[in-house]
């Protein structure tokens, strides 16, 4: 039997309409053409660091791991118009830190960089998905990688309670041609650091342990 | 006996967690940190990837619950989770600025999912914020083209979110 939505709406009381609905239910995704509910997308990279500028340069982009073009792939196709009503909160952000203690985060991040060879990427954000400052040897959508590592760590802590372990250290993704690892830095900040495999991962931690540890001191 | 997905969906604060913690059938898996924005002012933790819970019906049918975070941002992870999902819950927080673009802008985020499955509409917080009303909710759904079962719900009140979701079960056997 099919019904209509006239007859569903009749049988809850609820006022008619002539959208008929099938019986079939198949498994979708979201939206493929988003509304966004909130903000044009960033686009705009804060300020970057004149280290990491300058490193940019000197990249080899023919280097690019996939990771980045997928990623900023898609982040060119969520650029949309801004459509109210805000869903975000970005404009009253409560975490404010002073230009010195960026300043010297940054240059942690910098040191970061350099004891890591391999490294491309370290960012500081907020455990809710708000980046605070990063250091970049490659052109990356930090805005995306501070939103999606917070959840990230947010489902590696989890998991690890589920499965009865406490602390959850280090999150890491091990692709094929790189890493990314993700940690806290304390309750409120997290620490990214993107490397290809010229790293080794024991190297990879270390370096970004450490720093972390470093950064909780500077940004109390 | 394949488990039903189920989705809540809906604005930072709306009461998904609050839902899915009220029904489930166990201590539910969340992923709240502290909020870092203005948020924090209105609730000190947000959900940044998912809730998990679940409950049993009567005859055995399991029923997965999955909390998307509210904000747009984690609009990836809207994407993941609806995924084998059957049909979708919507909580709008009546409390506000504009409640109706809320749902509106949900719907729209949300109406391919929507279209392939079926929709529910709990208001929370009409206690404290009695407009706009269902049936301000009910005839802009109207205007929409669109019909989904539309509830004042205290997230809070098992009955409520349980009415929520029966609801939904009687959209998708009927149709």
């Amino acid at each position: 039997m099919k019904l209509t939505r006239d007859k569903l709406s009749a049988l809850l009381g609820f006022k008619g309409q002539n959208k008929s609905i099938g019986s079939e239910k198949k498994p979708i995704h979201a939206s493929e053409t988003p509304v966004d509910l909130i903000e044009k997308e960033k686009t705009d990279s804060p300020p970057q660091p004149a280290d990491a500028k300058q490193a940019n340069e000197q990249a080899d982009i023919t280097d690019s791991t996939q990771l980045v073009s997928e990623i900023e792939s898609a982040s060119d196709e969520t650029e949309v118009e801004t459509q109210e009503p805000s869903m975000e909160y970005e404009d009253l952000i409560v975490v404010n830190y002073t230009k010195e203690q960026l300043a010297q985060s940054e240059a942690k991040l910098a040191e970061f960089m350099s004891a890591c060879i391999g490294a491309y990427g370290a960012l500081i954000s907020t455990v809710d998905g708000h980046e605070v400052a990063y250091s970049l040897k490659r052109d990356l959508p930090t805005h995306k990688i501070s939103t999606m590592n917070s959840s990230l760590l947010a489902l590696g802590e989890s998991i690890a309670k589920e499965s009865l372990q406490q602390l959850c250290q280090f999150v890491i993704l091990e692709n094929s041609d790189g890493r990314v690892v993700s940690l806290r830095i304390n309750d409120i900040l997290m620490l990214t650091c993107i490397s290809s495999k010229s790293t080794n991962l024991g190297m990879l931690l270390s370096a970004g342990r450490n720093t972390a540890d470093s950064l909780a001191k500077i940004l109390r | 006996m394949k488990q039903i997905k189920f989705i809540f969906t809906g604005p930072p604060g709306a009461g998904k967690t609050t839902a899915i913690a009220t029904i489930s059938e166990f201590p539910p898996v969340s992923t709240d940190v502290f909020s870092t924005d203005g948020l924090a002012k209105v609730k000190e933790k947000t959900t940044v990837a998912m809730d998990f819970g679940q409950i049993t019906l009567d005859n055995g049918q399991k029923i997965g619950l999955y909390g998307t975070p509210g904000q747009q941002r984690f609009k990836f992870m809207w994407e993941i989770l609806v995924q084998g999902g059957l049909g979708l819950i919507v909580l709008v927080d009546n409390r506000r600025p504009e409640p109706l673009k809320d749902l509106e802008a949900y719907l729209d985020n949300f109406a391919d999912f929507i279209d392939e499955t079926d929709a529910v509409i709990g208001v929370t917080c009409s206690d404290i914020k009695d407009t706009p009303s269902i049936d301000d909710y009910q005839e802009l759904l109207q205007k929409r083209g669109q019909v989904f079962p539309t509830f004042a719900i205290d997230a809070r009140n098992k009955d409520d979110v349980l009415f929520l979701l029966n609801a939904l079960l009687t959209c998708l056997e009927l149709s």
